[in-house]
């Protein structure tokens, strides 16, 4: 376990430290800076401008500014927001959350559909339910995220209204309205009705891609001499595929999981804007009209944290699934 | 590498031993009796060819400047009819004309930034993979990294630095979508690389760029074709993601992404849901007529990867 999982985490160290040194490059190259935003406002004098620099620290050279940032953020100071002049870390821990939620109830979704459909294509090979998928999964991965989000904004806000079209409670809910025995409904029906479409959207890339690999992680193992063996033994099918070959046919599909992770992010970011989720994805969006860049700097590296971390789990996962790989050596 | 004196006289040799088996023509054939039974791949290479006609033809197909207002005040999003087909947007355009054009940008965007993804792709793959060793090993753990960092958020930030232009959108997707093309080549350099006719090229004395250029990679095609096209798909589909944020093709330039910016709020959505429909609609036939062409090129150019 220890040599490789150590070796597995320098590196992801050494991809932080490159995504870092790439963000602030980036940063520095940006013309006009964070000082644009006063550029044009003619009530801000030479010397004010001075002063703002001075007080944000831009008069230094920009080698001195990233290892001050570097050395902050390992204290886990993120900085302050050029536009609201709160901690970067405040911001961001205050929305993340949010994105979090969205997430996760996304990743049951995709695996809850994912993983049985995979199934059943592969042990259904070439019926009219897997070609359907096959069909249904080209589909899925040609949808642009945000068109689909617009249409089921359509269909289920503004035709059927069966749904609000974003957000994330509404203001003025209160579940003391409710009686007693119906409150915890009503507070689960107003979490959930404000989260279906967009875990929905965010989980249509998912869902196309991950029961692909999964069709096809579990024909590979079918075709195995010890699936024939059990066969022949005269256990079940059902037992064949949930004891012997699922396991196996699970293993794959881990590391493609943790692989996809950043398309997850991105793909949150997009469904976030549409259905004005308040999360870290929205915050850096406007954060990028607002040209606040210290702010999509923190939000790039908590992302490249958070991959980096899933990246790590789904090594670890896959250990516990197949011991025969042990992280040594 | 030391030359042999009769290096020249050996090369038409080797040449010979890779392709003696089928000639291009022959291949050619092969190759459309296999792609021409797969009916969606069929479909999506007449959809790709079509709206290819339709861009380059674009002054001949619309129906209205894309990028001119309507005289008439008061035919701002109005809804299809026989004058407008697709109805015009809030500044009273032509949504059929702007649609038309977008398919030039779309398919501009696709193919410039696939072509600069290829090159370095192709470049980098190939390079790690007839190397090997040390240097493979530096050059796949950079491209592990980019490849664990969120490409839509390095676009967005990108693109958020750099002034937003229909340019800086193909060079920057070129730039990020290069990691994945290098992985399918270096595989195969790496399985190439030890064949009979990369040997033979070798002990000819051939050097180790005229061996990977001209012995291994016109070898390698095929899987760089197949990336190539699922690679425009997903350019396509990440220049619209831009362009509907607002930080991709600019206004009034037409793009199918940017159509939608407008198109998102609820008023328009109630009022002038055309407006949404079309593009948004192009964006994914476009898309899908890529992928399924790439997945009937995978199972006719390479067999072996047929599932």
């Amino acid at each position: 376990m220890g040599k490789k999982l150590l070796k597995r985490m320098a590196i992801s160290l050494v991809t932080l430290f490159i995504i870092s040194i790439l963000s602030f490059a980036l940063m520095e190259l940006a013309p006009g800076g964070p000082m644009a935003v006063y550029a044009e406002n003619p009530k801000i004098s030479k010397a004010d401008k001075e002063r703002i620099k001075a007080r944000l620290g831009l008069d230094k050279p920009a080698h001195v500014r990233y290892y001050l940032w570097l050395t902050n953020i390992l204290k886990g100071d993120l900085g302050t927001s050029y536009k609201t002049g709160r901690p970067v870390a405040t911001e961001i821990l205050q929305l993340l959350p949010a994105t979090l939620k969205l997430m996760t109830v996304s990743f049951l979704i995709s695996i809850g559909i994912a993983i049985p459909i995979g199934i059943y294509s592969a042990t259904h090979r070439y019926s009219w339910v897997d070609n359907l998928v096959t069909f249904g999964s080209f589909f899925g991965l040609s949808l642009p995220v945000f068109w689909f989000g617009l249409l089921m904004i359509y269909v289920f806000a503004l035709w059927t209204k069966l749904l609000p079209a974003g957000g994330y409670l509404t203001p003025w809910f209160n579940p003391g309205d409710y009686g007693l025995l119906v409150r915890p409904l009503a507070v689960l029906w107003e979490h959930l009705r404000y989260m279906i479409m967009p875990a929905i959207v965010l989980s249509l890339m998912n869902v196309a891609g991950w029961s692909r690999y999964m069709r096809s992680s579990m024909l590979d193992v079918i075709n195995q001499d010890y699936i024939r063996t059990a066969r022949a033994k005269g256990v079940p099918e059902k037992l064949v595929i949930r004891r012997h070959a699922l396991r196996n046919a699970l293993t794959p599909i881990v590391t493609i999981i943790g692989l996809d992770l950043p398309y997850f992010f991105g793909g949150a970011v997009v469904t976030e804007k549409i259905f004005a989720w308040p999360g870290m994805g929205r915050l850096f969006i406007d954060s990028v009209f607002a040209r606040d860049y210290q702010v999509l700097m923190g939000i790039v590296m908590i992302t490249a944290v958070l991959v980096l971390l899933g990246n790590l789990l789904a090594d670890l996962l896959y250990t516990v699934l197949d011991p025969r790989v042990k992280y040594e050596g | 590498m030391a030359k042999l004196a009769c290096n020249e006289k050996l090369q038409p040799s080797v040449k010979a031993e890779q392709d003696d088996t089928l000639t291009t023509a022959r291949k050619l054939r092969v190759f459309w009796r296999r792609f021409k039974k797969n009916k969606t791949a069929v479909l999506g290479l007449s959809i790709i060819v079509f709206l290819t006609l339709v861009a380059i033809f674009a002054p001949f197909v619309a129906t209205h400047d894309p990028e001119g207002t309507d005289e008439d005040l008061y035919n701002i999003d109005a809804p299809p009819s026989r004058d407008n087909w697709w109805g015009t947007d809030e500044l009273g355009r032509d949504v059929f004309s702007r649609s038309v054009y977008g398919a030039r940008i779309s398919l501009a965007v696709g193919l410039v930034s696939v072509s600069i993804a290829i090159f370095i792709g192709t470049l980098w793959g190939a390079i790690a993979g007839y190397y090997g060793g040390r240097l493979d090993n530096v050059m796949m753990r950079i491209v592990d990294a980019i490849m664990s960092f969120p490409t839509l958020l390095l676009l967005i930030t990108i693109m958020a630095v750099f002034e937003p232009s229909i340019w800086n959108v193909m060079i920057v997707l070129g730039l990020t979508s290069w990691p994945s093309i290098s992985r399918f080549v270096r595989a195969e350099f790496l399985s190439l690389k030890q064949r009979e006719f990369a040997e033979a090229a070798r002990a000819s004395g051939a050097s180790d760029a005229r061996i990977i250029f001209r012995h291994i990679l016109p070898n390698a095609t095929a899987p760089i074709i197949v990336a190539a096209t699922l690679g425009l798909a997903n350019a396509i589909l990440s220049e619209s993601a831009l362009s509907f944020l607002g930080i991709g093709v600019q206004p009034p330039t037409p793009s199918w992404g940017n159509m939608l910016t407008n198109a998102q709020d609820l008023a328009s959505m109630i009022d002038a849901p055309w407006k949404a429909f079309f593009p948004g609609f192009l964006i994914f036939v476009t898309v899908l007529s890529f992928n399924f062409l790439g997945d009937g090129l995978r199972d006719a150019l390479d067999p072996r990867l047929k599932q």
